[in-house]
């Protein structure tokens, strides 16, 4: 990033000069390192966004209209819900898929609620409350089976698990989780022949006679200048993760951590940790308190409450409380896991009730 | 010669399939006395290679809006 702006920093695809030329060119690049890592084919299908929530905005509000059918897991992010409640708000139906003890979403739930007129179909790979990993191959099969579209939400596996978007009609992604680019960067995948209403209107360096959208993608949803050194960050974010090949390495860290606190009395694991997410329930202990003691008393970052996921607690009927959740990383270490494990231990013994 | 395309990813992945086969290229801004639709861009290359341009673009479902041969400073439609 630091590179980016000493070396270029001009405005990717706005004028023909050199540093213009040269930023274009690393989005592109990016673009097509993004694309090789989801197995999507054209480059061009991919838009950068600030986070995945306006990914997710994006496609939900570019598809979903008036009189429409949308279906969202009881497991989403509020990224998914509160666009999707608005839309009800709007005149658009909703529905919940329901989720198992786990937090799992399955095709044959998906079979309960879905009808033919559902238009759009919104499932996360993998919970940011639980780290329970959804099968959305099937999920997306079984959506296709009944004409609706598929969007799912790779916030917390773009990067860490492999993912082939090829079949998928959408894919929504952070880039400063599993993919280590800066905050302020993420992407929306959309599959070719598919037609958002785009999210924001403007320039795009291209067609600057027309009045409206150019057709053509990125550009059709890319309005305005985009975060290019959050992107020269992402780029090299995306190479470390290729390089590296993180997801067996977090995972087992994350099976460790939960192994280690399912153990300490009063501690309950909450879903089944698929990826590098731990959800913790505490009995005895407030689960917002304990993480602020964590922090203050240990320097362990972690996060109490509810996560942004409401009806996901509901769910898991953790909503009183919310969890205790820890997540593991590339620069996270068996000390660490070990060292949390302790520290949860030791708050519980003093902090708890006697 | 100039292929005028849609946008500048258009652009940087026909160079990028041209760079492949060993062909030399360069993204450029479309000079507006040839495009009616304002900024946009081309890809500028050598005219022998025109043909494998033309195939490329179609193969990535690229619409080139047209070709321009340079011509003692000015442009000339192909």
């Amino acid at each position: 990033m630091k590179s980016f702006i000493e070396e270029s920093g001009g405005n990717p695809g706005r004028g023909g000069h050199e540093l213009s030329r040269r930023s274009g060119e690393m989005v592109f690049g990016c673009r097509e390192e993004l694309a090789e890592l989801f197995n999507i084919e054209n480059s061009e299908r991919i838009i950068f966004t600030k986070n995945a929530t306006e990914a997710l905005n994006t496609a939900i509000l570019g598809i979903v209209g008036e009189g429409d059918e949308i279906l969202v897991s009881a497991m989403e992010h509020n990224s998914v819900l509160r666009p999707a409640v608005a839309l009800e708000a709007a005149g658009a139906t909703l529905r919940i898929i329901p989720a198992d003890k786990d937090g799992r979403i399955t095709p044959e739930a998906l079979e309960q609620v879905i009808t033919k007129k559902t238009r759009l179909v919104c499932v996360l790979h993998a919970s940011n409350v639980t780290g329970t990993l959804n099968n959305i191959s099937a999920i997306n099969e079984a959506a296709h089976s009944h004409g609706a579209l598929t969007l799912f939400d790779a916030a917390q596996t773009a990067g860490l698990v492999p993912i082939d978007a090829s079949d998928f009609d959408l894919l929504a992604f952070p880039g400063h989780k599993g993919l280590y680019g800066p905050m302020g960067t993420g992407g929306l995948y959309v599959r070719e022949g598919l037609f958002l209403k785009p999210l924001t209107y403007g320039g795009t360096g291209s067609a600057s006679e027309s009045s409206f959208m150019p057709e053509r993608m990125p550009d059709h949803l890319e309005a305005g200048t985009v975060n290019a050194v959050g992107i020269a960050g992402l780029l090299e974010g995306v190479r470390f993760v290729k390089r590296e090949g993180l997801f067996e390495r977090e995972h087992e860290l994350a099976n460790k951590l939960a192994e280690k606190l399912s153990s300490i009395n009063s501690v309950e694991i909450i879903g089944d940790n698929g990826v590098n997410v731990v959800g913790a329930r505490l009995k005895s202990l407030d689960c917002v308190e304990a993480a602020g003691i964590l922090d203050s008393e240990y320097g362990i970052a972690s996060r109490g409450g509810l996560h942004c996921s409401p009806i996901a607690h509901r769910s898991m009927g953790t909503i009183d409380g919310g969890l205790l959740r820890f997540s593991t990383g590339a620069f996270t270490t068996e000390e660490d896991c070990d060292a949390a494990a302790r520290a949860v231990e030791e708050i519980i013994r003093n902090r708890g009730p006697r | 010669m100039l292929a005028t395309v849609p946008s500048q990813t258009s652009a940087a992945r026909l160079k990028k399939s041209l760079a492949a086969a060993g062909i030399k290229s360069n993204i450029t801004q479309t000079p507006s006395v040839l495009t009616k639709e304002g900024c946009g861009y081309s890809l500028r290359f050598e005219d022998k290679y025109r043909q494998k341009v033309e195939s490329s673009a179609r193969e990535l479902n690229i619409t080139v809006r047209a070709f321009f041969a340079e011509v003692g400073g000015g442009y000339e439609k192909m």
